[in-house]
């Protein structure tokens, strides 16, 4: 992987995380789209749960494709046995 | 269609069969032919996710997200664990052993009777994928098109016959890259024409916010319930052993990364895949979502499947049939109407009671609902043979009839590549394990050279592809197209998985054990099967905690049946 392939993916990645994880988390945790009436205890109480912990969340999930992105940086940096 | 549709279909797709053909001309030795040669990631990586994108995902998830939402997502969250679990430990030793199948490594680790029987297992299922990944857009297009189901299914058929016989591994490869390019860019221009075709006061931000009041946009569910089939449990665990397995085991997948120039290359691809494959299947079921929006302010019909109403229509349940979807236009007003006042809500131009206009679409909704499987008990009676279950017919429907002139011969190339580009992988992974790990170990002799494997593994990829189109002019239609597929694969995969399990960390156990505890815990998992399906009143298990099952029984019973043996360790160090 060279430099400039490196780079489109760090800026796909960055975009993805700025744009696209902040904007469908805020719809899936605050479920603001239907009464959680409707929902049975457990999913009750995970909305609930998820609710004030919002922003760890979206940082949660963010970090996840961070941490994709350093494991393809490691593989791409480990040598290769001949 | 339009001549500018057909043109678009029919150059899309003779551009890729060509390309095909035409990249891998020339001779090959049969390591590049069932190996593929030197690819780097990016090839590694499209041509995994190719693999796994069928025709299937592209016309029964958006159907699927119509339906049920988002849930479905929740399937791929395994995938980036098992992926995980595949770079750091199957790949090192498939590419140390030089493997060209991964059943190979088995007769190295344990005997041959144990690869024999797994590769045996592969072939069944992958065999009965295969004819399942033609004839699923086969059935649809032939319904909606009006186009002869058999004619379809040898079109689909011979099309990947032609390249993946006569370049192997590496036209697979090459032509899965400008397929991966195709879909991507229908399905976006699909999702963008569908957004603008929303009314003018309904912006993005309200059409989820519309979708989520049907409740279209919950993605988690926290409930273990071994009724439903997608929940979080049942994704991490279920769906991380159904992962593994496929990306680690099935074959079709497996050589896909073999054909990787180095371990780097083929892990830089799985995790690429890794992370955008729940990006891109969130995506795939966004433009679902988007769908039953944009059908909130546009009429349907009664039932999605023109071939079941055209049935229903010509029998004696025809005036039935015509007084439900007349009170099916009388819904559909009356909640167009309603939804055109909820949107003005929320612009703030309406002022509503609280929640008054959501519980009254909610109101409508289920009485659309019953109407539409008072419809389908219609059907059933006028056709018992015909497919009430319309989710597969919802996005071609849309396609169809509300995309412009030469954007639908687009998106039919896109359903058509990605047939193409899945039931390639199949063909190809199926004539490899075939000529490798059964006509190579059993027929050889020195006096065969290295071409007369080349042109076997050609004959038995021309063999595979005609049972496949056979299989697809047999197979009836199931209760939801990508369901079976996944259904078939959980009822050997666990089974497989488990002897993976126990070839790479319990390196103890030898030939014997394994292979009694394969066959037991096969015939354990087929039992579960056919008890949660045709006994009635009686639930075992969903398909998707099969995975797991199988592999936790042959890992168990193999240690079970394991006493002292001989130390396997050579293959390791």
């Amino acid at each position: 992987m060279n430099g400039f392939q490196l780079l489109v993916i760090v800026i796909v990645i960055y975009l993805w995380n700025r744009f696209v994880v902040p904007f469908f988390m805020a719809y899936i945790i605050d479920n603001r789209l239907k009464s959680i009436a409707h929902y049975s205890s457990l999913n009750k109480s995970m909305y609930e749960w998820a609710r004030p912990r919002k922003q760890l969340l979206i940082k949660a999930v963010q970090g996840f494709y961070w941490l994709g992105l350093l494991m393809i940086i490691t593989v791409n940096l480990l040598s290769e046995k001949p | 269609m339009e001549i500018i549709d057909w043109l678009l279909l029919s150059s899309t797709l003779a551009f890729i069969v060509l390309y095909g053909v035409y990249k891998t001309r020339g001779a090959q030795t049969s390591e590049e032919y069932i190996k593929g040669g030197d690819a780097r990631w990016w090839t590694v990586g499209l041509s995994v996710m190719a693999t796994q994108a069928s025709a299937i995902t592209f016309l029964s998830t958006p159907g699927q997200a119509y339906t049920d939402g988002l849930e479905f997502v929740q399937f791929y969250f395994g995938l980036p664990i098992a992926i995980i679990i595949i770079c750091v430990t199957f790949i090192p030793i498939y590419h140390k052993l030089k493997v060209y199948t991964a059943y190979e490594f088995l007769e190295k680790r344990f005997d041959l009777k144990t690869r024999s029987l797994a590769a045996i297992l592969f072939l069944i299922q992958r065999g009965l994928a295969a004819g399942i990944t033609i004839y699923a857009p086969a059935i649809i297009l032939s319904a909606v098109l009006d186009w002869e189901l058999k004619y379809l299914n040898i079109i689909i058929g011979v099309l990947v016959i032609i390249y993946t016989v006569s370049g192997g591994t590496k036209a697979v490869n090459v032509t899965q890259k400008q397929q991966m390019i195709v879909i991507m860019a229908g399905m976006i221009t699909a999702f963008v024409l569908i957004v603008t075709q929303l009314p003018d006061n309904v912006t993005f931000d309200n059409a989820l916010t519309m979708a989520g009041s049907a409740d279209k946009m919950k993605i988690l569910d926290f409930d273990f319930s071994l009724d439903d089939r997608y929940n979080v449990w049942s994704a991490l665990f279920g769906a991380t052993f159904l992962m593994l397995s496929y990306f680690g085991t099935d074959q079709s997948q497996v050589q896909r990364y073999l054909s990787g120039k180095s371990v780097k290359q083929m892990r830089i691809g799985l995790l690429f895949n890794g992370l955008l494959k729940v990006p891109m299947q969130f995506f795939i079921l966004m433009v679902g979502v988007m769908v039953f929006v944009f059908y909130q302010f546009n009429n349907t019909p009664l039932n999605f499947n023109p071939a079941a109403e055209k049935a229903v229509l010509e029998s004696e349940y025809a005036t039935e049939y015509q007084e439900l979807q007349k009170q099916h236009y009388s819904i559909l007003a009356e909640k167009q109407a309603m939804q055109r006042d909820y949107a003005k809500k929320l612009n703030g131009e309406f002022i509503a009671p609280e929640d008054k206009l959501e519980r009254r679409l909610e109101f409508f909704r289920i009485n659309e609902e019953y109407n539409r499987e008072a419809a389908r008990q219609l059907i059933k009676k006028a056709d018992d043979g015909i497919e009430t279950n319309d989710k597969d017919f919802v996005f071609i429907h849309f396609i169809l009839n509300h995309l412009p002139k030469g954007l639908i011969g687009l998106l039919l190339a896109v359903i058509l590549s990605a047939a193409m580009s899945s039931t390639a992988s199949e063909l190809n992974a199926l004539s490899s394990t075939t000529a490798v790990d059964i006509y190579k170990r059993f027929k050889h002799s020195p006096e065969k050279d290295d071409d007369h494997y080349v042109r076997m593994s050609k004959w038995f990829t021309l063999m595979w592809g005609i049972i496949a189109i056979g299989f697809a002019s047999v197979v009836s239609l199931f209760d939801n197209l990508i369901q079976l597929v996944n259904i078939i694969g959980s009822l050997f995969y666990g089974t497989i998985l488990g002897i993976f399990l126990v070839a790479f960390y319990f390196k103890k156990v030898k030939g014997r054990a394994i292979f009694i505890a394969a066959l037991i815990s096969e015939a354990i998992v087929i039992a579960c099967y056919c008890v949660d399906e045709f006994v009635p009143g009686v639930s075992t298990l969903p398909f998707l905690w099969l995975n797991p099952l199988g592999a936790l029984l042959t890992v168990g019973i193999a240690l079970g049946l394991q006493g002292k043996s001989s130390d396997p360790e050579h293959i390791f160090n």
